[in-house]
């Protein structure tokens, strides 16, 4: 028995070698040249803007489905969409963006379902990429229970370095132009390359169990940003995501309930879950990712909803 | 809990460490211990779960006893109609009830009556086919005089509990497993090495094939309808070998696994796509169900006995019931009456008693085209147990037989596919011979490590949260 768990923990402690050392010296091209590569971009636009803003904040049903030009003429203010994937997570989104809100500025957060029900949360694999590969000063702002939870991913992360780092071998020098790609993105921070490509067959959202429940995490997170932002002398709407009609039909309870503990909570979504429920034509490759006709139609929606609430 | 998750991977050193070290006093302690990681293990997905099979244990439990103290033939053919239509009814009733319902409103619909439609919430237990099935062989065999029952509740409930095997098998006979748990486990580090060497071959196949292959296969099947005929045939093989690497895989994993706790579970599968005819596949092919039901239901109907008609309508009927007993869906049912079907020429020339199961056999040109043809054929009645629906699976055929299957294949974004089942079929093929396919040996210790650590690592770089095995469902 001794000597099988003495080989037990000398194999895993070579695997966490190896897995530890691609962390530190292997870099991951994949990551750095996909959407998650545009977080420097993003940060030195919010950086850089001035003015009193309208920055959109979410995943990636922002960055696919908004057409920020459009916005920024009706309202005649810069507009930065900081969507880039939900696997970065609410927690992080939120903590990320704090130090570039000024006086004047209008957040407008559009968190994905299942920021509210799932670990995406707390943020995912997409996440640790960003966090080692993209932006490490960003660690300062992972708490230790967000941690706990990302901890998990770390070796699938760095072994997946490995393998992304093997298979570029057989991959074209210069990476192509690809919807995933940093680059993809307009200079508002949307991802407009999909906007002339046709549909693509996707998968739906899963058909909920019944069993979901609202992290209270997300609310109270949602709670303490939202006085963060009025004490900055800024403001706070919060919108559903765009989602299709056969997602919304498999997710309806859990909907219900995340919009009934927003209300209860007096931090209720701006517009009702059910009016940014669209037809399933008009989604690009997935159930959040609109092609050029949803983008068109999600962005007048979000503006008549705006100049609804100025005008009250 | 699954066994490709993050939960697992703390469970299993804590339950091994806690069994070796500190429950090993006595046959009992371990047993309970054995007992207890069960239940935790199977109530990780609803502690409601374990109302239901602790009833199933201490109702078998009770009918064993009993069929062993009475000699009276009648009661005891009772007592076991009794055992049948309890456990029966239990899955019937978690598994088949909203089926049945549906199934004679449509009916009733049909010839113009309306019914209103009753159908209940009912959420299907993990593994209740599968550790249902066990109990009821450990009572079939008790009134088949093949064992004597136990009397010992601990055991027993242990044996129906067994976490490695619970949810998707190997479906155990109480006859080979229920014995190993009357005697203590010594531990035995060349069983253990291999119990090893099974998880991780089983989690590759599971997480770095059948994971994959996945992604691909439920694009395919999501947009049958605007495909190729050539993608389509694609999306077939791709799902072969999908649900032979997510099943054989979580089979390694359970065998593995119980070797950790000194424990030897029957084989599951035997390089089935290596079958050079339909009958050899199912002699290969979840051998555990498939030999329960020649053991419990094909040899009790008469088996090859009778006429040949008789032999004919026991094969059909069989399948028929081994497709019903995957899932409450006519897919299922037509999956398995195909299979049967395929069957039929082989009884009537008589092939089958021939047949060889060996892995013996040299293999010529001749049988190298019987295994691509019976692959084929097999594949061929994946499209059902894939589909939805009957009518998703006739879509999916009609497209697939069209004028496209001549095209060339859409494969965009399915780069890994033909690599990864080209690894898997060369690696089989080098191993063909041998029980255990992954069993590095008489190789330098460097080079063993490194292929340790190159499968370890590959399971975790492809590693996806939440992949169910598709076996879990039954």
């Amino acid at each position: 028995m001794t000597s099988f768990l003495y080989k037990i923990v000398k194999f895993t402690l070579l695997l966490v070698t190896i897995l530890w050392l691609s962390i530190l010296f292997i870099p991951d091209k994949n990551v750095q040249s996909s959407v998650l590569g545009a977080y420097p971009a993003k940060h030195k636009l919010l950086k850089e803007t001035t003015q009193k803003k309208i920055i959109l904040l979410g995943g990636s049903n922002l960055s696919f489905g908004i057409d920020s030009k459009q916005i920024e003429k009706v309202f005649k203010k810069p507009v930065i969409n900081m969507g880039i994937h939900a696997g970065v997570g609410l927690e992080f989104m939120i903590n990320d963006i704090k130090p570039y809100i000024s006086k004047g500025d209008t957040v407008i957060l559009v968190p994905e379902y299942e920021h509210f029900y799932t670990d995406n949360f707390y943020g995912e694999m997409e996440l640790i990429s960003v966090l080692f590969e993209i932006e490490p000063q960003s660690k300062n702002i992972i708490n230790k229970e967000q941690w706990l939870h990302l901890i998990k991913y770390l070796p699938t992360y760095s072994a997946k370095k490995i393998k992304n780092s093997l298979l570029s071998v057989f991959k074209q020098k210069e990476e192509p132009l690809t919807i995933y790609h940093k680059d993809s993105f307009n200079e508002n921070g949307d991802a407009c390359l999909h906007w002339t490509l046709p549909n693509q067959n996707y998968l739906p959202a899963a058909k909920n169990t019944g069993d979901e429940k609202v992290n209270k995490d997300a609310i109270n997170l949602i709670l303490e940003f939202k006085h963060y932002v009025e004490n900055r002398k800024a403001k706070l709407l919060i919108f559903p995501p765009v989602i299709d009609e056969t997602s919304y039909g498999n997710q309806e309870a859990i909907i219900n309930k995340i919009n009934a503990d927003l209300t209860q909570h007096q931090i209720k979504f701006m517009s009702e879950p059910v009016s940014y429920k669209y037809n399933d034509t008009l989604f690009f490759n997935s159930y959040y990712h609109l092609n050029k006709m949803g983008v068109d139609k999600r962005t007048q929606q979000l503006i008549n909803d705006l100049l609804n609430l100025k005008s009250e | 809990m699954l066994f490709n998750s993050f939960e697992f991977a703390v469970f299993l050193p804590i339950v091994f460490l806690l069994y070796w070290f500190v429950f090993n006093k006595s046959i009992k302690i371990q047993n309970l211990f054995l007992l207890f990681a069960g239940y935790i293990f199977y109530g990780w997905w609803d502690w409601r779960f374990l109302f239901l099979i602790a009833f199933s244990t201490l109702f078998d439990f009770t009918i064993g006893l009993q069929l062993g103290k009475i000699n009276s033939e009648k009661k005891r053919k009772w007592l076991f109609v009794l055992s049948c239509l309890v456990n029966i009814g239990l899955l019937g009733f978690f598994k088949y009830f909203n089926f049945f319902i549906d199934n004679f409103i449509s009916a009733f619909q049909s010839i113009g009556y309306h019914i209103s439609p009753i159908t209940l919430k009912i959420v299907l237990p993990v593994g209740i086919s599968f550790y249902t099935f066990q109990s009821l062989s450990y009572t079939t065999d008790i009134y088949r005089k093949k064992m004597k029952p136990t009397r010992d509740l601990i055991s027993f409930a242990a044996f129906i509990s067994f976490f490695p095997q619970l949810v998707a098998g190997p479906i155990e006979r109480a006859f080979h497993l229920l014995p190993q748990f009357y005697v203590k486990r010594q531990f035995n580090k060349d069983f253990a090495i291999t119990g090893m060497q099974q998880i991780l071959w089983g989690l590759f196949k599971k997480i770095v094939i059948a994971d994959t292959l996945s992604g691909y296969v439920d694009q395919i099947f999501a947009s049958s309808d605007s495909l190729p005929g050539s993608t389509l045939a694609l999306g077939a093989i791709y799902f072969a070998v999908q649900i032979y690497c997510d099943f054989s895989g979580y089979s390694g994993i359970a065998i593995g696994t119980a070797k950790l706790f000194g424990f030897e579970l029957m084989q599951n599968f035997n390089y089935p796509y290596f079958s050079t005819n339909v009958s050899q596949f199912w002699r290969r092919w979840h051998i555990s169900l498939t030999s329960w039901f020649r053991d419990y239901v094909y040899i009790p109907l008469g088996g090859n006995k009778g006429t040949l008609t008789k032999t004919i309508f026991n094969t059909l009927f069989v399948f028929a019931l081994s497709g019903f007993w995957h899932g409450a869906n006519w897919t299922f049912i037509i999956w398995g009456l195909l299979n049967g079907i395929y069957l039929v020429p082989n009884l009537i020339i008589g092939y089958n008693k021939k047949a060889s199961n060996s892995n013996e056999q040299a293999i010529t040109i001749n049988m190298f085209i019987n295994m691509l043809l019976t692959f084929l054929l097999i594949t061929f009645t994946w499209i059902f147990f894939r589909s939805l629906n009957v009518a998703q699976a006739g879509n999916y055929i009609a497209h697939l037989f069209s004028k496209s299957l001549f095209t060339y294949p859409v494969q965009h974004g399915m780069a890994m596919a033909i690599p990864l089942i080209t690894l898997l079929f060369l690696i089989e093929w080098i191993r063909y011979r041998q029980i255990e396919v992954f069993k590095p040996q008489n190789i330098p210790l460097i080079l063993r490590w490194g292929i340790y650590l190159i499968f370890t690592i590959a399971c975790l770089a492809f590693f996806r949260q939440n992949q169910s095995f598709i076996y879990f469902q039954f």
